[in-house]
């Protein structure tokens, strides 16, 4: 068998939520050996130390629980949590103490890569910044990902996916084009693209060092990965000087093209017709007399009726379910998928056929199914070799194991609660309000 | 000047439209050399997606094309002819990584499957990037970004209750796809040039919408329960998270959970409201909604986007304003991070782009040339290195091959 892409590489990986976990899970899924460094006695976002009710409209689901929500180790049960995090090993680490720091730049000495996804100012307030870990391992590739990246006004600044989706302009553009902005669901595209942006980033810099010797500090503003991913609205103001409004399901060279109402109750279907073969192909399986319609013949025609189009199309997919409508127009040709819902994927033929989803083992919550990886590769396929990690599990791995201390030595790390595998109450709230609360 | 970090990897761009030109984007900008086959007739379909400066259609003038097509440099080949075929093999012998997005089966059925280039250079990357992936029963689909989009479960939850739902904004789901090939070509290259492994790299868009963040569809398959339906799970504004109207448009706030809130509270003037019962627990928060709306929402709506910005997150709480895409070129953040460049184009002249997703400081992102006008670079590329003479080109331009 082939070695791996990124194999006898290791990466330490201080990233919470999503964006950094899901992107060091790729580095994972290429082969490299991904620490991840979890904060320590206090509770980092990614580890919910309770079931608490979410805010309604919240899509993030973070602080979700698999199962009872009186089950032990909530930290190690939000579904949130299990998402982005694969092929990595965990360890907990005090950073504020000084053994702690000690310890973790033995840890630097002996890795290729680390990654932070805190907000700016984080790494040089816990003594961890770039300057100061390249004294310990001067080919070192370091990484900063805040929201808003490493440098500038807003460097300190703090969010979720949802709020760098408001500021690059991604949420305006994806509301109804007649309601107004409170009505458009929160989205958290931006951890996606900065999951593959940083773990991009990462491996060209390694490819650099392999032939150079030199490492490098990467600054990844999240927000600046978006921005480049809508280039049309962005050229039409340098262009033209215009704002492009939302515009919905609608695409300006193509009708139809939307989500369809089927014959269950909020059930939906999309279709789209690019070209004139396909309009005939979609009217010659309507078989209706509309369809016919000289207007409806050519893309120019079609754009200009796209409602009464619409209208008529909504009425023939109503009559049936939307696999049935699917399945009808795909095998005449024409671009269909139903609107899944949460069950969908799960569930579907195809990514069942070709095996996409695959059963983990879990010790506390598995075994369970999760999606399979997002690339498939003919000679370094993705294993899951390592399962979603507990909080400490790898603890002795990394400390005995990597950086040689002795069992002694371990124990009163745990003592001095430098390091441990639990966490106590109230563990994740500010300095403050824990003496408040 | 620096070398970028990609420099020596040769690619050879066989995309169209966003996924595979994106990808080989990706590569470019951060120093690959990569050169684009283009159809002689039109080329790119990008070319023809504007916008266009004045509306006026010019396939020099694509504000999609010129964006994704930059650091690249543009050959006309028809590789439906035995001579382009025969071009295009050459140009492959001497490249590290081949990008493609047409359907399962074209590049097979014009004698450019992955064996047949897999024979002339048994250690190259070949990169594949459709709807469904090269297998299972939906690889011969017709599919547009939407009907794929549907199918991920993301666009479901995406709209209100009584409407249909929405996809997310266009092209969007096409750059995640494009980037998600990006990462995995990189790998594949590290494989190729660690361990002397060529290999096919089959990128599905459904698999890689699915497979990345998604916290539903893995809260069900772990916990079998099913989320609320549709209607329960819409956005609705509560004071402490939500969209909320202020002054002068909206702004994003995610103060609902225990650290922030209390955040919140002291950057509006109000730390002693977190010993208030009505407001201590998130349960009691719920119940007393109304009540703290009447103490926050004065405070939000005498105030604009950015004050607001600025003042809570002066106290480090979660929140954004509602923004246009064009409102981030003249942000006080984007241009202190230089994030737009100007580009020189000889047919579209000096445009500001959205430059570098990530600053690397050794390796820096450039632009090194603006999107190629169409075939600009035939006579470098096969003449100057493939060598073939000046008669040979004419002959085959004269011939439409290229």
């Amino acid at each position: 068998m082939a070695p791996l892409p990124l194999e006898g590489y290791r990466i330490i990986d201080m990233t919470e939520v999503w964006a950094g976990p899901m992107g060091t899970s790729f580095l994972g899924d290429l082969g490299a050996e991904v620490l991840r460094i979890e904060s320590y006695p206090r509770a980092s976002s990614s580890r919910p130390t309770e079931m608490r009710p979410l805010p309604p409209g919240s899509g993030a689901a973070v602080g979700r629980f698999a199962g009872d929500p009186n089950a032990p180790r909530p930290w190690d049960r939000s579904s949130s949590y299990h998402l982005a995090n694969r092929n990595k090993k965990g360890f907990a680490l005090n950073l504020a103490t000084e053994r702690g720091k000690e310890l973790f730049y033995r840890l630097v000495s002996k890795s290729d890569a680390f990654v932070i996804g805190y907000s700016a100012g984080t790494a040089t307030k816990l003594g961890i910044d770039y300057p100061v870990l390249r004294e310990h391992r001067p080919d070192l590739i370091m990484v900063s990902m805040p929201g808003w990246g490493e440098r500038g006004p807003y460097q300190d600044y703090v969010t979720l996916g949802s709020g760098l989706d408001a500021y690059a302009g991604h949420y305006y553009l994806r509301g109804y084009p007649d309601l107004d902005p409170t009505r458009t669901p929160q989205i958290f595209h931006s951890d996606a693209t900065g999951a593959l942006a940083m773990s991009f980033a990462i491996v060209a810099a390694l490819r650099h060092r392999n032939r150079t010797g030199q490492g490098q500090f990467i600054d990844m503003s999240q927000v600046e990965v978006l921005l480049t991913h809508m280039p049309r609205p962005a050229m039409e103001w340098v262009m033209n000087n215009r704002v492009v409004p939302p515009v919905g399901n609608v695409d300006p060279t193509m009708a139809p093209h939307g989500a369809y109402p089927s014959s269950e109750e909020d059930s939906w279907v999309t279709i789209a017709v690019r070209t004139d073969d396909q309009w005939r192909a979609l009217a010659g399986v309507i078989g209706e007399a509309w369809a016919q319609d000289e207007r409806f013949a050519s893309v120019p025609g079609r754009l200009r009726h796209r409602q009464e189009i619409d209208a008529h199309l909504g009425e023939w997919t109503r009559q049936q379910t939307n696999r049935a409508v699917t399945d009808t127009l795909e095998a005449a040709g024409v671009a269909a998928g139903p609107v899944y819902s949460i069950t969908g994927p799960p569930s579907d033929p195809h990514l069942e056929a070709v095996g996409y989803y695959r059963e983990v083992p879990h010790s506390l919550i598995g075994p369970y199914r999760r999606p399979g990886p997002v690339w498939h590769m003919s000679e370094t396929p993705v294993q899951f070799r390592i399962p979603t990690n507990l909080l400490g599990e790898h603890n002795r791995d990394v400390f005995c194991g990597i950086l040689g201390l002795s069992e002694e030595e371990y124990l009163e790390l745990e003592r001095q609660d430098i390091t441990g595998d639990a966490y106590k109450p109230g563990a994740d709230l500010d300095p403050e309000d824990r003496a408040s609360s | 000047m620096a070398i970028g970090a990609l420099d020596g990897i040769t690619v050879l761009d066989l995309g169209t439209d966003i996924p595979g030109p994106y990808c080989a984007k990706m590569l470019a900008d951060y120093g690959a050399e990569v050169i684009k086959i283009e159809d002689p007739a039109g080329g790119d379909p990008a070319r023809r997606a504007g916008p266009f400066p004045g509306d006026i259609p010019h396939p020099e003038k694509s504000g999609l094309f010129l964006h994704l097509n930059t650091n690249k440099r543009s050959v006309t080949l028809n590789l439906k002819t035995a001579t382009g075929r025969d071009i295009l093999l050459d140009l492959v012998k001497r490249a590290n990584v081949v990008i493609e997005n047409g359907l399962p089966g074209a590049m097979d059925n014009i004698g450019l499957g992955w064996e047949d280039l897999a024979e002339v250079n048994p250690k190259l990357v070949m990169t594949s990037i459709t709807p469904f992936g090269q297998e299972g029963p939906y690889r011969d689909y017709a599919a547009e970004e939407i009907t794929v989009f549907a199918m991920t479960s993301r666009m479901y939850t995406h709209g209100q209750p009584d409407r249909e739902p929405l996809r997310f904004a266009p092209d969007i789901a096409w750059f995640q796809v494009g980037q998600t090939a990006a990462l995995a070509t990189m790998g594949a290259i590290m494989a190729q040039e660690r361990f002397g492994i060529g290999q096919r790299v089959d990128i599905s868009a459904l698999e890689a919408l699915v497979g990345n963040v998604d916290a539903r569809t893995i809260f069900y398959t772990i916990s079998g329960q099913e989320p609320p339906p549709r209607s329960q799970t819409r956005q609705t504004v509560s004071s402490a998270a939500g969209v909320l109207p202020c002054l002068d448009g909206y702004v994003l706030l995610i103060a609902g959970g225990e650290r922030f809130f209390r955040r919140l509270l002291r950057a509006i003037g109000h730390p002693e409201l977190a010993q208030d019962p009505r407001f201590s627990t998130p349960v009691a928060r719920a119940e007393h909604r109304d009540e703290f709306d009447a103490i926050f929402l004065p405070w939000i709506l005498e105030r604009t986007r950015r004050e607001i910005f600025q003042q809570l997150q002066a106290y480090s709480v979660m929140c954004a304003p509602i923004m246009t895409v064009d409102e981030a070129f003249t942000d006080p953040q984007e241009v202190a991070r230089d994030f737009f460049v100007e580009i020189d184009h000889p047919a579209a002249g000096r445009l500001l782009y959205p430059g570098a997703p990530f600053i690397m400081d050794e390796t820096p992102w450039s632009v090194r040339r603006p999107a190629p006008l169409l075939g600009e670079h035939n006579e470098q590329v096969l003449c100057g290195e493939l060598g073939l003479s000046k008669q040979e080109l004419l002959a085959l331009a004269s011939q439409g091959i290229i």
